[in-house]
This record gives C-alpha cells, structure tokens and sequence, in this order.
C-alpha cells in the first residue's frame, strides 16, 4: 500500500468563492497525496460541495489555481473534470433506477459495435461489470438486475464501481454512507479501503466522523469557507475533529 | 434475460427456453395490457358476429396504422419525460405541403421529401423550445399545434385537395399477402425502434435521460440533444404518418385528426409508458394502439352512439394515468 507521504496528486490553492455578498470559500488550500483517503468534514454551509462542485467544474473559482500531478489544470465544466480523470459519486445522483447494472456501469461509455448506428457490445459490457464488480470484491453477480431492485448499499457500490471503471485520476466520494443501515455502511466503506489498496487517491466527505475515521488517512476540516485544520487520523481523536468543525481554527 | 449456455443440446435449449419464460415477470404492464386487450377482443367477438372476420380486422389494422406510427414517434418523446400534441397538426401541415406541390406539378418524390424534412423541421422548432429554452413541453406542442395548423388551411386554403397516382395508391390500398402496405410500413417501424432502444446505444440514452437526467449529465450525456431528437422523431412520425394520410384518403385534410385529437397520447398512456419518462416498452405502445383501434371499432360495430364513445375512450385515459400513478409515474 502507497503512504500519505508521497507526492500530491491534487493541489488547490488558495481557493476563493463568493455568492453575491455570501463568502462561500475564502482562500481555501488543499492537497491530496498519491493513495491517501482524504476525508473532508464540516458543518453545513461550511463550503464542502462548493469546494468539490469548483473540482468537478459545476462552479468556477473566483480566485486561486488548482494543480494536477504538478500541471494547472482549468475546470470550466463537469466535462473536463471527468476528462483530467477527477470522478465524484454524487449523493443520490449517479444512477439510472430504470436501468440495469451494466447499463449503469458504462452509461455514457457504451462499448459499441460501430460509431453511427451505435450497436451495442452487451456481452462484452457484462462481462466486464463483472470483472469491475470483482475487482472491487462487490457482492452483484447478476449484471442485468435492474438497479432499482438493489439493496441502498449495493446501489451505493455500483456508483463506486462506475467511476473506478473509468480508471480515474482521483475520486470524490459524497456522502457515500449517508441514508444506508450499518451493514451496508461497513460493505462501502470496505470497497473504499479498496480504492486505497488499489492506490486510487479519494476525497471522501462525510458527516459520519466514525467512517472517516475508519477509512481516512488525514482529516480535512472546513468552517465558515475556511480550512480550520488538517490532521492525520493517526493523530487526532473525534473530540478534537467536532472541536475544529463546530467551535474554531488553529490556522 | 441470460440466454441459455452451454453447446445447445435439445435438452439444454428446451430448459433455456423454460428458464426463459419463467423470467417473464407476468405481473409487468405488457403482459397486463395484452390481456386487456384479448378480453377486448373477446367480449367484442361475443358481441359481434363481424368483429372476428378477415375483412374486418385487415380493415381496422389499416385505418391503425397512421394512429400507429404517430404513437411510435410519440412513444419517444414520451419515454424522455416531455410530450407533444401537436402531431395531428404537423401531419395535416406535411401532408398539405405535399399534396399542394404534387398538384403545381412537382415531381411526387420531391414532394414527399419535402413534406418529411417539413415535418422534421417542426419536430426540430418543438424540440428546440422544449430542450434548449427548457419551455414547458405541453405549452410548446400545444402552441405548435394551433400554428402548425393555421398555417395548414393557409397553405391548402381551407380546402381538402384531392391527389392520385401509383405510390399513392400502392401504400393506401396496395397489399402483400393480403395485408395492407401500411400495416408493414407501421409493423416495420416498431421493429426499427425496437431494436435501435434495445441494441443501441441511442436508444440506452434515452431510457437514460427519461429515468434521470441528472445521472445522464453526469455520465457525460448530452441530455439537451437526446431532448431535441425525441421531439424531431415525434414530429417525423407525425409527417410518415401524413403520407399514409393522403395514400389512404386519396387527398389532404387540413382538419386531419382535429377529432381524435389526444387519440395518440391516450394509445401511449395506454401502452404503459410512466408519465415520468425512463419508463416503457415499444410493445405496449403496439398493444396501447390495438387496444384503442380494437375499442373503436368493436363501439362503431355495436353501434355505440358517438358521444357514448368520448365518454369510453375518456374513461380509458383517466384509467391508464391512474394505473400510471399508483406505479409511481406522473409529469415532473
């Protein structure tokens, strides 16, 4: 497995946003290593999603420049962050419920036949969710079950296993836990510490200080649009994290 | 549905094929809907020595075949989440244009080139307003339908005009096998859109966009243009459907369809589609049309008064959108 000591994969640097008078973001810096779990906490309106949302180009910085394996990159829109290779698994956005798993896994990087009339390789696209699903030790051996008929956790897993099959650069996890029963919490917080094994870096924003603890190598903490510290797991307690989210800053 | 492997004995297929038909969810909405439409015809060939003759069904599966192939364009739209009723005038429009040109002396090809590419043009005007500026897609085909079909009587001067020749009358009342053309040209065209929304990857995206747009554009979908195409498809449904039109009655009507104005909606509705979008099969769609054509004819057959008819076909569209709600379906 690859340490948090490496060299960073993501860097945002003094990141700056405002809505109208409202200062979403005010000079925010972040860095995220080569196979590290970065987990990104903080109360509500604190600037998470308009974070991320300037990282996957739904939002553009007012100021500041964002670097990607040492290059500046330009993120105007979520298509260019998906083709720099930074993928994010939305809360509750990513999936089809009126299509199955395959169909899922590559919807909108269908495997075809022929570029015009678009005929689809269906055998092919299965067998490769099921290497995907394998890969990532996910428990789906029907790939033509429809997603709507998934338990909220294997839903969750599938999403996951979306973005991973488009070999990303790096990974944004939304809320991947939230609104699942503690069983299936523990399956996708497996198949995160999978991405780890694997070395693919994630950003995993979470309200659940108990996961972020469990899969997170450093601990990002955002309040009021600005970052109020960074800790390594191994350093801090849970106490500590809640003291930085609700009450102030050692920056 | 996982086709059987292995390398294909008798035995093998045979419990493939039992595998398979075990796999059919009997509870789905087709195969619902095909049983309605089997009671329908039932009670109708009970109640009617003519409903079950040759003559009779090979007549009423003709004069289905435009409502038919205006319900497959339909179904497009629909199964993207928007709507248009502005077919009827786009047929009536298309059609007009045509008849018009054939009678000034254009060549007959011409004609209907430029009356589909018409019709095009006002699916492309409808699917513009409803994909790019994002206006309310029953408000936009309903203004569509009222311009499209003022311009209809402009354009024929209020009048039916009368057109003949030999492609005419070979898709109006040629047969092959002694069914009529347009009952291949309609069967064809559900077969084409059966296979582009099931092999394709087209057809992926618009189940796609209908299920959840969000997802779509995430995924890298142009959801916008998937948008924009189901309308075109729908207008250019509504011109085929037109040259049907002329090929059956011989002229162009600028009152084309005024009476069975929501006869198309009511066929999908009935056909299972989710009101929602993201939801449906080309096969209800066929069996929603059979259904409507199959109810029609066994009234006119009974001698069902006319306004006893509205009331039925109405009860049928309250009952298919009430089917569709408790599905969990409904406009967004």
């Amino acid at each position: 497995m690859k340490t948090t000591e490496q060299a960073c994969v993501l860097e945002m640097r003094d990141i700056h946003k405002s809505f109208g008078g409202l200062k979403a973001l005010d000079g925010v810096n972040l860095d995220l290593r080569c196979g590290e779990v970065l987990g990104l906490v903080g109360d509500n309106a604190a600037g998470k999603s308009t974070l991320m949302k300037i990282l996957t180009g739904f939002y553009r910085a007012d100021k500041g420049s964002i670097l990607l394996d040492d290059s500046e990159i330009h993120i105007d829109s979520p298509k260019v962050s998906k083709r720099l290779g930074i993928e994010m698994v939305y809360q509750n956005l990513e999936l089809c419920q009126n299509m199955n798993v395959y169909e899922n896994l590559f919807l909108g990087r269908e495997i075809m036949r022929d570029p015009v009339l678009r005929f689809l390789k269906r055998k092919q696209m299965e067998k490769q969710s099921i290497a995907i699903l394998h890969k990532l030790k996910i428990d789906i051996r029907e790939p033509r079950k429809r997603v709507d008929k998934l338990s909220g956790g294997q839903q969750q897993a599938v999403a996951i296993g979306k973005v991973v099959s488009f070999d990303p650069k790096m990974l944004i996890l939304d809320e991947p836990t939230a609104n699942l029963a503690l069983k299936e919490i523990g399956k996708v917080l497996d198949i995160v510490l999978q991405l780890k094994e694997h070395g693919i870096p994630a950003i995993f924003i979470s309200h659940r200080l108990d996961d972020v603890f469990h899969v997170c190598d450093r601990i990002f903490v955002l309040r009021g649009g600005r970052r109020v510290a960074v800790k390594k797991t191994s350093e801090t307690t849970h106490d500590e994290i809640v003291r930085y989210m609700f009450l102030g800053s050692e920056e | 549905m996982a086709e059987p492997k292995g390398n294909g004995s008798a035995g093998e297929k045979g419990k493939g094929l039992i595998a398979s038909i075990r796999k059919i969810d009997f509870s789905g909405e087709i195969v619902s809907i095909f049983i309605a439409l089997i009671l329908l015809c039932v009670f109708f060939s009970l109640t009617s020595p003519y409903f079950l003759t040759i003559k009779n069904i090979l007549n009423f599966t003709m004069n289905t075949s435009i409502l038919g192939i205006m319900a497959a364009g339909l179904f497009f739209a629909m199964l993207i989440g928007e709507i248009d009723v502005s077919q009827y005038s786009i047929l009536a429009l298309s059609s007009g244009v045509m008849v018009v040109l054939i009678r000034r002396g254009a060549n007959t090809g011409l004609a209907i080139v430029i009356a589909i590419g018409i019709s095009l043009a006002c699916g492309a005007i409808n699917g513009s307003l409803v994909a790019f500026l994002r206006i309310n897609p029953i408000i936009t085909t309903l203004g569509a339908m009222m311009a499209y079909r003022g311009i209809a009587f402009l354009i024929t001067e209020a009048r039916a005009l009368g057109v003949t020749g030999k492609f005419f009358s070979v898709v109006g009342s040629g047969r092959i096998l002694g069914i009529p053309v347009s009952v291949y040209i309609m069967f064809g065209l559900y077969l084409l859109v059966h296979v582009m929304l099931t092999y394709t990857a087209h057809g992926k995206r618009v189940y796609a966009v209908g299920g959840n747009p969000e997802a779509s554009y995430i995924s890298g979908i142009d959801v916008k243009m998937v948008r924009f195409w189901g309308l075109v498809v729908s207008g250019g449904a509504a011109g085929l459907a037109g040259l049907i039109f002329v090929s059956q009655i011989g002229a162009t009507v600028p009152t084309a369809g005024e009476a069975g104005l929501l006869d198309v909606v009511t066929a999908v509705i009935l056909g299972g589609i989710s009101l929602s979008g993201g939801k449906g099969k080309i096969v209800g769609t066929l069996i929603g049309v059979l259904i409507l054509a199959v109810l029609s004819n066994g009234m006119v057959l009974l001698s069902v008064q006319s306004y006893y008819q509205l009331i039925v076909k109405g009860g049928v569209i309250l009952l298919a959108v009430f089917v569709d709600s408790v599905r969990g379906g409904g406009f967004r």
